[in-house]
């Protein structure tokens, strides 16, 4: 998103004092230090506007991890009361452009936090898991979501596709782990049973996978109550692998 | 043998040579790293020093300049910036904050200009839902080095490492997510500075270690059935190192194998083999070779991740200590 320096012309740039002899210094495209020089004058008047909400949005797209940009961004958008829906829009566009970047998702909750629609944004991480199930920054959003708007059920289904894809991925087992642990029905012995079933059934597709192993002595010292179980469970595992 | 040796320094030379090429002009191309230029010179600085290169380098001018420079992104409080220093505009960030001290710590500044009661004062002002493992990490590191526990409420912090530890025992970023060679590091680490690495309910030293060692391949990867990637021999290989188990667990041979993959004829490591190298990965393959005790590389104090010449620097300014009256379990 390109913004206009011809918008600016009422601020005083503030040019950038890196001293005498700074470490790794950045030879910048133009564009960019001439946005960081009207973002540093903003910084100090404390404007909140439209053509802050440009100029960040160039910043932010220029480097993703700019953590300042960010909150101020966020600040400007409280300030004005503009839409958040396009700002869904814009973590959507960065998201895709730069996924592994840290600093999108707390805005993306800080915005779909008073949105409100969890279906749209389970959608989104699942779009943005279907680049890399295994995007660790999409999982822990994920794990909010579910949390705080109740979506255990679904999500195991969801779950179950990514290990039909790929049985190995750890991602997708820890996240059956979070979901059986932490929904609010209770733990029972059914439940164990079945947790176990799930593990040997995969187990047995791939003997080696360390994954399903992992999830299975995970179920086993799950709860204390059921230690009983364990015996009975390790038989059974010990048999399911000679077979 | 005078062969090997020569061909050692040869390749240590081309190494030196690309950590110094990247603390000098960068081309545009890393402007996503403006926010993070600490981290980035840091790691420059700390491999320098790895390899022993440090004074040969660059001249005491310069690092006279660098500690200067790194000053500069000190923020006292106060309303307003006081300059237009690179990133003073910026908010505090402890991330930042710890790669400053190490970086000042590297090059010998004695750390008396460094504001205690404004950091203290901003841990106190980061209760925000930001919370993981890094930051837990950092905040310790930070603690530990200027010996100042008053910013880290310890039990809180004991408290958040015990309930990130996954079902198979390794520890996550926050509590739920996937075990993860780098949060395990920030845990097993951030247990040992607060002096509450103990064997015990919080880590099972005997399953923690078995979820570490099952994470080498040849080289090692940071979370199960993904690939190998240099900087885990780091992550995974100082949470060892931690344990006290480097030495009796890792398959050195194997993992040099890896290394030779992913270092470059120009310099530096890259995270696969078929990958460009970058500053993060080629400082995280040396310190790796450090805890593998490569005799062409210095020692490593795993748990600050500095070498063992800084951090006796720090203990000699009567810094670096765990809070009065606590002490981990002696593990190496």
């Amino acid at each position: 998103m390109p913004f206009s320096a011809s918008d600016w012309k009422d601020v005083v740039p503030v040019p950038q004092d890196d001293g005498v002899q700074p470490l790794a210094p950045i030879a910048y495209a133009q564009e960019y230090t001439e946005a960081m020089d009207l973002f540093r004058a903003v910084l100090l008047s404390g404007e909140k506007s439209a053509r802050v909400l440009e100029l960040t949005a160039f910043i932010i797209e220029a480097n993703s991890s700019h953590y300042t940009a960010w909150k101020y961004r966020l600040d400007t958008v409280r300030a004005l009361g503009s839409p958040l829906e396009d700002e869904l829009k814009f973590v959507e566009e960065v998201a895709f452009e730069t996924p592994k970047s840290y600093q999108l998702w707390p805005y993306r909750q800080a915005i779909s936090d008073q949105l409100n629609q969890p279906q749209r944004e389970i959608d989104f991480v699942g779009r943005i898991l279907a680049l890399d199930s295994k995007n660790y920054h999409a999982w822990a959003y994920r794990q909010h979501i579910v949390s705080k708007y109740d979506l255990w059920d679904s999500e195991l289904e969801y779950i179950d596709g990514l290990l039909r894809d790929d049985v190995r991925n750890n991602s997708a087992w820890n996240q059956r782990f979070f979901v059986v642990s932490r929904r609010p029905a209770e733990f029972t012995a059914a439940d164990l049973d079945a947790e176990v079933a799930y593990a040997l059934s995969h187990i047995q597709k791939a003997p080696h996978n360390e994954s399903a192993w992992n999830y299975l002595r995970g179920q086993a010292s799950h709860c204390a109550v059921l230690l009983a179980a364990r015996a009975h469970l390790l038989t059974v595992a010990a048999e399911s692998c000679l077979s | 043998m005078a062969r090997e040796a020569s061909q050692a320094a040869r390749e240590l030379g081309v190494d030196i040579k690309y950590f110094q090429r990247h603390l000098g002009v960068l081309p545009h191309d890393y402007t996503g790293i403006d926010t993070s230029r600490l981290t980035f010179a840091g790691f420059c600085i700390q491999a320098l020093d790895l390899l022993g290169a440090l004074e040969t380098s660059s001249t005491e001018a310069q690092r006279a300049d660098w500690i200067e420079w790194t000053y500069a992104m000190q923020i006292h409080p106060s309303a307003k910036p006081q300059s237009t220093a690179a990133n003073d505009y910026d908010g505090s960030h402890i991330t930042m904050t710890y790669a400053a001290l190490v970086v000042l710590l590297t090059l010998g500044d004695d750390l008396s200009r460094v504001n205690k009661d404004a950091i203290v004062n901003f841990f106190a002002s980061c209760d925000s839902p930001e919370r993981d493992m890094r930051f837990v990490f950092c905040a310790c590191a930070i603690s530990f080095i200027l010996a100042d526990w008053r910013g880290v409420d310890i039990p809180r912090a004991f408290d958040f490492i015990r309930k990130s530890k996954t079902y198979d025992h390794g520890f996550a970023q926050t509590p739920g997510q996937e075990s993860h060679g780098g949060s395990t590091f920030c845990a097993l680490a951030s247990l040992y500075l607060m002096g509450e690495l103990r064997d015990g309910a919080t880590v099972d030293f005997k399953r923690t270690r078995a979820w570490l060692i099952n994470r080498q391949d040849s080289g090692f990867h940071g979370r199960v059935n993904k690939p190998s990637d240099t900087c885990y021999a780091f992550w995974v290989g100082g949470s060892l190192e931690i344990l006290g188990s480097h030495q009796a667990f890792v398959n050195v041979d194997s993992l040099n194998a890896f290394l030779a993959e992913t270092h470059s004829s120009y310099g530096g490591y890259s995270k696969h083999s078929d990958d460009y190298p970058d500053v993060m990965h080629s400082y995280m393959g040396f310190a790796s070779r450090a805890l593998c005790r490569d005799s062409l590389v210095g020692r490593l104090f795993a748990p600050l991740n500095i070498s063992q010449r800084a951090f006796a620097h720090c203990r000699q300014l009567g810094l670096g200590q765990s809070p009065s009256g606590a002490e981990s379990q002696a593990t190496h």
